[in-house]
């Protein structure tokens, strides 16, 4: 990052490839939304470069980077619940149809959109948990929460998770 | 069944995140407990087909678009002649914990001076300009503007004719 902060572009693309997918990820669970999540991942790295030289490396830079997309996924929630009409799968007839037998796409749409009508910190401590595996420690550092409220937070996404995916559960 | 306290805990449970006496606690009420043994097989499906879910790949023109995005963002450097500033002034401010510190000593400091200075100004004056016996309260009190009838005043004045009447009568 003092590289980057000195005017390094190299370092900034190094940056860049190296931390892209996680940010990616984190954004494009979230979010739901492949244009959404790109334009997400470039603010994020964006705001890196033009903090670059005022950086100072109280936390890994990995947490550093991770508390930006998600500041920034918060924020794009905030302003706009986004919706998920045009990526709406069809859902299955309860009587025949539960989750398992849908197919692989189908399936994390059906998800993704069930986890866009979750408030957003909810929604953020499961990608977090479930996308990119994160223990309950580290999501409260990157969320700048307590490990008791993201206890609470991932109790009360999944039951509404599955209260919301019930159509399509086993009987 | 007593379920609630053990309902709220079936998702760390599933996650690993409890302590041993509670995931044991948990355990024991879930093989008891055919509610929340539904409701924790509920939980571990909802898991499983969450961890099934894929992340596509980086699109390769995010990192193109990123880049050329960079490559027109111009840099303010920070001066190095004002680095030290910056970094005595804001430096410390970083470290959340240090910057609590700083703010706890401040608040100790200002109630700890306040409270000299309180005694202080309470004790009685040495100096020669004001009456040293201990009483300035009371001379304060006895000041003139104080009093029922204070110099000057037309109670005062009522006052003063009066009181040659009143001791021509006696």
């Amino acid at each position: 990052m003092q590289a980057v902060g000195s005017g390094d572009r190299r370092a900034f693309e190094e940056i860049v490839r190296r931390h892209q997918q996680r940010a990616w990820a984190t954004a494009y669970h979230f979010l739901g939304c492949r244009d959404e999540a790109e334009d997400i991942v470039q603010d994020t790295f964006m705001r890196v470069l033009r903090a670059a030289s005022r950086y100072h490396p109280s936390a890994a830079f990995r947490t550093y980077l991770h508390r930006i997309v998600i500041r920034l996924c918060l924020d794009h929630a905030k302003r706009r619940r986004p919706v998920y009409t045009d990526e709406l799968p069809d859902r299955a007839d309860p009587a025949n149809g539960v989750l398992d037998s849908l197919i692989e796409g189908e399936r994390a749409r059906g998800i993704h959109t069930a986890l866009a009508l979750l408030p957003a910190n909810q929604r953020m401590a499961i990608v977090l948990r479930y996308f990119e595996n994160m223990s309950y420690r580290d999501i409260a550092d990157v969320m700048r929460i307590t490990e008791k409220a993201t206890d609470r937070l991932l109790a009360r996404g999944k039951a509404a998770l599955a209260d919301s995916l019930s159509p399509w559960r086993e009987p | 069944m007593a379920c609630r306290p053990f309902r709220s805990q079936l998702s760390a449970y599933l996650d690993g995140e409890l302590q041993v006496p509670q995931r044991d606690a948990v355990r024991r009420h879930v093989e008891a407990c055919s509610g929340c043994s539904l409701e924790l097989q509920r939980l571990d499906r909802l898991a499983g087909y969450l961890r099934e879910i894929r992340t596509p790949e980086v699109p390769e023109a995010l990192t193109r678009r990123i880049l050329i995005a960079a490559s027109r963002t111009t840099l303010a450097p920070r001066s190095p002649r004002w680095a030290w500033v910056h970094s005595l002034l804001l430096g410390p401010v970083r470290s959340p914990w240090l910057a609590r510190a700083a703010v706890c000593f401040l608040f100790i400091l200002g109630v700890v001076t306040g409270s000299f200075l309180g005694w202080e100004s309470s004790r009685p004056s040495r100096s020669p300009a004001s009456p040293s016996d201990g009483t300035s309260a009371q001379s304060v009190y006895g000041l003139d503007v104080f009093d029922g009838t204070p110099t000057g005043s037309i109670e005062g004045a009522y006052a003063e004719l009066a009181l040659p009447v009143e001791g021509a009568s006696r």
